[in-house]
């Protein structure tokens, strides 16, 4: 007899509505407008969209930081409005909202401490966390004097320092340099590869369609395609062949002959190397070279922490 | 199932110690966030060089200059204390919603009720550290102002030494911000402290002619009462700022309705509180904060002094009052949105 297993939902929306009101409660604006959803564990989920189509009005609603209008919505199986939950969740907002006058080392301890974190654990995530952010030689600088990408580093480091089972990423990667974009990208395959959920939204596709698994585009709160990336773009009717070019009069038979095949006329192109790969390799000599950066390092490696499960699994 | 708040929200967080040590980071953050404002150390030299400068500066007196200096010291914390209260309140609260710092905080296992009491708490303690920079700079003053016989007597050499250990902590914060990129405001507001302190030792200590003295006999603690009263009534009005910012009023109202209440409290014996008067005027009467309760800068007069039993009484006021105002505050600013 077949058993199948049940999985819950890591993150599940069900009719959500969001309304703001004006100052007499009137409705003003529709933000999220009956949006479904599920996301599953292990899953690196997009939410796609321009901007005011409340992908952000949705990710705050899953940290209970705004309240439904309507709709049940489930975070690990709990209410986004309980705070236990929120031991299991770590969170980049848009913006950096760091303590100016805190150093990356003051900031990084805070938050541990908020999470309730020993302080011999927080010393050990705290040095794991400033070598992932690339920013160990500027640990005791003040955050303020950041520029917006070494903040932005820190702000993903401080939504790990719980080690986090869901993590919500608010554009993850607005304001960072193609270096810091690449390490981002990389550190949210790494935290899907060990078994987290990664919810981000972003409205620079390429980024998304790098990193995540499935999408939903949003537009005026409500839901507009939801799926896999590989079935949203796949076009089944057409192919692509990638072959050494051949020789001038070698081309032109190849293309006639596929011509007759299929009664259409082939297009032909030749591939262009990736910019970013090209850029990050530019850098990458440069770095070997000099041997410092005067900013970010743009080495990378997820903490060892990371590595294993969540806190909440290994307890 | 709603938000897990108040005590269930700190049970779990994992218990006592953990959400002590929560607590403890949240307010020593904000404390330290308050004491970083320009504005706070401003307001904190402004009224401690205001107090300690009354007695050099005072040319008319009319026989009159302990009463002169003390009462400046008095209204100078009242007003100073005043804006102080009422900017940290408003800052803590509703400016780190504007500038998104709540927001990151919330999105932790912070309850909102825990993230409030820490605010408040914070702004209770830095409007006790202003009033106790205040308290010492008036002994001081009140020293200066020194009384012989029937007449007072300037004693510049204190009030100098006290103006110089003052100019010398906002140098040794500007050293350290210089040497070691240590934040100026803070480590000026805490060197304050220490400069009013050691100021107030040698006034103590030392006579105007620098002859060694019993340092009871020379400060005149009878003031303290007095300060702590005005203290209170700071809390209590930073207390009831937070409540008014926790979903209510933001900036230019929030500013406007918490002077209302502060005038409504200050005339409400006036305009409600009379004999046979209807029970609704009565009821308002009571519901305001009375701030005449924490001024009783007269009682001193004539060598007066300030019942300690009645500083128990107001105390108890403030603190009845200050529970209430938490609690509705808290319960506001639950259902506020954080976006």
């Amino acid at each position: 007899m077949m058993q199948t297993i049940q999985v819950q939902p890591a993150v599940s929306i069900q009719d959500l509505t969001k309304v703001f009101g004006d100052f007499w409660r009137r409705p003003r604006v529709h933000a999220v407008d009956g949006l479904c959803l599920d996301v599953m564990p292990g899953e690196v989920f997009g939410l796609l969209g321009p901007n005011g189509s409340g992908k952000s009005t949705t990710l705050k609603i899953l940290l209970g930081l705004l309240h439904p209008t309507g709709g049940v919505v489930r975070v690990l199986g709990r209410l986004p409005q309980d705070v236990a939950v929120k031991r299991r969740i770590g969170y980049v907002p848009e913006e950096n909202y760091l303590y100016a006058g805190l150093t990356p080392r003051e900031t990084l301890d805070f938050f541990g401490q908020i999470c309730g974190l020993a302080r011999d654990v927080r010393r050990r995530r705290v040095h794991e966390l400033l070598d992932m952010a690339g920013l160990t030689d500027a640990a005791d600088r003040p955050v303020g004097g950041f520029s917006k990408g070494m903040a932005r580093r820190i702000a993903l480091a401080q939504a790990l320092v719980n080690n986090p089972e869901l993590i919500i990423l608010d554009e993850p990667t607005a304001g960072l340099d193609p270096i810091g974009c690449r390490q981002m990208k990389d550190i949210i395959r790494a935290l899907a590869a060990s078994g987290r959920t990664v919810v981000l939204s972003s409205h620079l596709l390429a980024d998304v369609a790098d990193v995540c698994g499935r999408v939903a585009i949003l537009f005026n709160g409500k839901a507009h395609a939801v799926g896999a990336i590989s079935d949203l773009l796949e076009r089944k009717e057409t192919i692509r062949l990638a072959l050494p070019a051949p020789g001038g009069e070698g081309l032109e038979a190849l293309l006639k002959c596929i011509e007759e095949q299929t009664g259409f006329k082939p297009a032909v192109d030749h591939p262009a190397a990736d910019l970013e790969q090209f850029f990050l390799d530019v850098v990458a000599r440069a770095h070997a070279q000099a041997g410092y950066a005067t900013g970010a390092s743009p080495q990378i490696h997820l903490p060892s922490f990371l590595e294993g499960g969540p806190d909440e699994e290994k307890r | 199932m709603g938000e897990q708040s108040g005590l269930s929200g700190f049970m779990a967080h994992g218990g006592g110690m953990k959400g002590l040590m929560q607590g403890w980071a949240l307010m020593g953050l904000t404390v330290l966030e308050l004491l970083r404002r320009p504005l706070c150390l401003l307001l904190a030299y402004g009224a401690a060089t205001l107090v300690i400068l009354s007695p050099l500066l005072a040319v008319f007196h009319f026989g009159e200059e302990g009463k002169m200096v003390r009462d400046t010291a008095f209204a100078v914390q009242l007003t100073f204390g005043l804006a102080l209260a009422g900017y940290a309140s408003a800052s803590v609260l509703d400016a780190a919603m504007r500038r998104g710092a709540a927001l990151l905080v919330l999105s932790k296992p912070v309850g909102r009720t825990v993230f409030y009491l820490t605010r408040f708490l914070a702004v209770g303690v830095v409007v006790g550290l202003f009033s106790l920079a205040v308290a010492m700079a008036a002994l001081v003053a009140n020293r200066v102002s020194e009384r012989f016989g029937g007449g007072f007597v300037t004693d510049w050499q204190t009030g100098f030494i006290a103006l110089g250990a003052m100019a010398a902590a906002l140098l040794a914060a500007a050293w350290l911000n210089y040497r070691m990129r240590r934040v100026f405001a803070s480590d000026a507001f805490l060197f304050l402290l220490l400069a009013l302190a050691l100021a107030l030792i040698c006034a103590g200590c030392f006579d105007r002619h620098g002859q060694w003295a019993p340092f009871d006999v020379r400060v005149e603690w009878r003031l303290l009462p007095v300060n702590l009263l005005i203290a209170e009534a700071l809390v209590l009005f930073a207390a009831l700022v937070l409540m008014l910012s926790a979903r209510w009023f933001r900036q230019g109202g929030l500013a406007l309705v918490a002077g209302g209440f502060w005038v409504a409290g200050w005339l409400a014996d006036a305009l409600l509180d009379a004999p046979h008067a209807p029970a609704w005027r009565n009821a308002i009467c009571q519901l305001l904060p009375n701030w005449q309760h924490f001024w009783v800068a007269d009682m001193l007069n004539k060598g007066g002094t300030v019942a300690w039993t009645y500083v128990g009484q107001a105390t108890l006021y403030t603190l009845l009052y200050t529970a209430g105002l938490v609690l509705l505050g808290q319960a506001l600013f639950k259902r506020r949105e954080i976006r």
